[in-house]
């Protein structure tokens, strides 16, 4: 007999059922290769226990979208202002397939150790989106799209993506809803995964919150119950998940903070980008399907052992930072006393900004002065500002009325941005390096140095 | 990374939406920013597309946040909606110094742009701009092909309110 499902177990969520359309798309060889891919690049280094990989977190993201669409779908859930976006049953049971198959698709275009070389790696306007969209439409998906249920392969792209990286199609409002289940900032089932995932694995608690409540709460609302306001429908949470809303903010700000922005973590992942730059060499990452499909973290591993034993290789600097773990050491770290040091050198022209660059900080500041004598080879700046925040949604009050997040939540209100500003040093030099910013730090943020 | 022209471009929006006694909330920056960029060619480096209350840019809303961080903007919060945006003047003045004083260049188109939408609701910021996207994209089609058009995009919107954003727009344009 033919099985008409099949299972994974899962450290999050027990079983994961799949039909046999889904199953489908997980046997194709695009997918396959998720389990090559570690979710977290070089994380293990420092958290052993978090080498999970894309694979399963494509399968808990296929779970957590299903999950979020079917409470927000439940005729009990929906809100009298927004039935008119809701489709007919049928279009409901064909959204659903489009959704979960969307949802395992939505990361095949990641790089070797995801995130990590991406940007550097791909041409300018192009990501792992841009692949993951190719990858879709590839001829080795193509029997998975009319496997069961028949779905139109445009629609799997828009929901895996989201329009963020689909600028030139218009999305309906139900199609933007949709695609927020899998990638939306504020309740996508992406962002969720990767919390409760990397918690897990990585052996720390700050990524946990209570899923199944936020989950159960999550309701599609108006934005407002009009007054000006707008009152297009969008995901938000009943008042009784404010609070697991709130966690899952929290969870965020704190995995941020203590996991993806540890000081050891971050310079690994530069280490790895110089390392993946000279190793795909002048042609870079190449955008096409046939070669992403070949490349997973195992030829990179590979490489890299190879040229660790290799000591005339311009390579091998940075395989023994990563395998001998001869890593740069931080020097320096964000401080809000020298950027209120810098702001005010910046507000009186002390210290000019140049135009088509991004604004200056005190990591940039002071690195740019260290360059000249410490050598550019042996210092190196991490600058991230967090690209989005997102803790404004509607809360559907008890008594029917809508009010926004932030005027609810104090915490949600008042949520700190997340930067890494920070400076790493050789290690042959990086106690000389400590001391020279100990001694020129003022000066230079107050513009008076160099 | 945001460029200092852009933030000076974006502050200066912000700016003269709150002197013109606007909430000043990501939706006004973000309206405002679209509509001089595409009326009085404004030069911002955001692209626009149709989304969250119509036109919205990714790449300002990445902005806004990069501002935030650099002590550009900062928030404020008040009960019943959304956070608004105020602008570190002494800090936005030495950028635009530094930038060769670009606002300058803009600050008329800008101007006009916030005279008329400081005053807007959202609701109608959310009409009037997907007014003027559509009129754009669609520079061909009828006044009623376009309400119809916006109706669809944006089904929470009535169709006698849709027709009437596009004569708001008109009198922008």
């Amino acid at each position: 007999m033919v099985k008409r499902s099949h299972e994974f177990r899962d450290p999050l969520y027990g079983f994961i059922v799949l039909n046999r359309q889904e199953r489908a798309l997980v046997d194709t060889e695009p997918f396959q290769r998720l389990r090559h891919i570690q979710q977290l690049a070089l994380t293990p280094l420092i958290y052993p226990g978090a080498t999970h990989k894309r694979f399963e977190h494509s399968l808990g993201v296929m779970q957590m979208a299903k999950m979020i669409f079917d409470v927000v779908t439940d005729p009990a859930n929906i809100h009298p202002a927004v039935e008119h976006i809701i489709p007919d049953r049928e279009a409901l049971t064909y959204w659903r397939v489009v959704l979960a198959l969307a949802a395992l698709a939505h990361d095949t275009g990641h790089l070797p150790f995801s995130h990590a070389a991406e940007k550097k790696l791909l041409p300018k306007g192009d990501d792992h989106e841009s692949i993951t969209l190719k990858v879709i439409e590839d001829e080795r998906l193509s029997d998975v799209w009319g496997a069961g249920h028949p779905v139109r392969l445009r629609d799997v792209q828009k929901l895996a993506v989201g329009q963020k990286k689909l600028k030139d199609e218009t999305f309906t409002t139900w199609e933007s809803l949709l695609s927020e289940m899998i990638v939306g900032d504020a309740f996508g089932a992406d962002r969720i995964d990767y919390l409760l995932r990397d918690s897990y694995h990585a052996g720390v608690s700050y990524g946990k919150f209570d899923h199944t409540r936020l989950v159960g709460s999550l309701r599609i609302l108006p934005e407002t119950s009009g007054n000006g306001g707008s009152t297009e429908p969008r995901l938000g949470v009943e008042l009784g998940g404010l609070h697991s809303a709130e966690a899952l903010l929290l969870a965020r700000y704190f995995m941020y903070e203590q996991v993806y922005f540890h000081p050891v973590r971050r310079i690994y992942d530069l280490h790895l980008i110089d390392f993946m730059l000279k190793h795909y060499g002048a042609n870079g990452y190449q955008v096409s399907v046939d070669f992403h499909l070949r490349q997973t973290d195992n030829e990179v591993t590979a490489a890299i052992r190879s040229k660790r034993q290799d000591r005339l290789s311009d390579m091998w600097g940075d395989a023994e930072a990563i395998l001998g773990r001869g890593h740069f050491r931080q020097v320096y770290a964000f401080n809000p006393t020298d950027q209120a040091a810098l702001r005010s050198s910046l507000e009186a022209g002390r210290v000019r900004p140049t135009v088509d660059q991004p604004l200056s900080s005190p990591a940039y500041e002071i690195s740019k002065a260290l360059a000249d004598e410490f050598g550019a080879e042996n210092v190196k700046t991490d600058l991230y500002i967090q690209s989005s925040s997102e803790s404004l949604f509607p809360v559907l009050m008890s008594d029917g009325r809508i009010e926004t997040s932030v005027s609810l939540s104090p915490i949600l209100a008042n949520f700190p941005l997340m930067t890494v500003d920070s400076i790493y040093a050789a290690p042959s030099i990086a106690q000389k390096v400590r001391g020279r910013i100990d001694t020129t730090r003022s000066e230079i943020l107050a513009g008076s140095g160099k | 990374m945001t460029t200092t022209r852009e933030m000076v471009l974006v502050g200066g929006v912000a700016a003269a939406l709150r002197e013109r006694g606007s909430w000043t909330g990501e939706t006004h920056v973000q309206k405002a920013a679209f509509v001089a960029k595409v009326l009085k060619h404004v030069p911002f480096e955001s692209e626009f597309v149709l989304y969250k209350h119509g036109p919205f840019s990714f790449d300002l809303n990445k902005s806004l946040v990069h501002m935030r961080a650099r002590g550009i903007l900062s928030l404020t919060q008040n009960p019943g909606y959304g956070p608004s945006f105020e602008v570190n003047r002494p800090l936005w003045n030495a950028l635009n110094q530094a930038a060769g004083n670009v606002f300058r260049q803009y600050s008329e188109g800008i101007d006009v742009i916030c005279d008329t939408l400081a005053t807007k609701n959202v609701a109608e910021l959310e009409r009037i701009a997907t007014a003027i996207f559509l009129s754009v994209s669609h520079s061909d089609w009828s006044r009623e092909e376009l309400a119809e058009e916006l109706v669809r995009v944006k089904p929470h919107i009535p169709p006698e309110l849709a027709r009437h954003a596009f004569d708001e727009a008109a009198q922008l344009a």
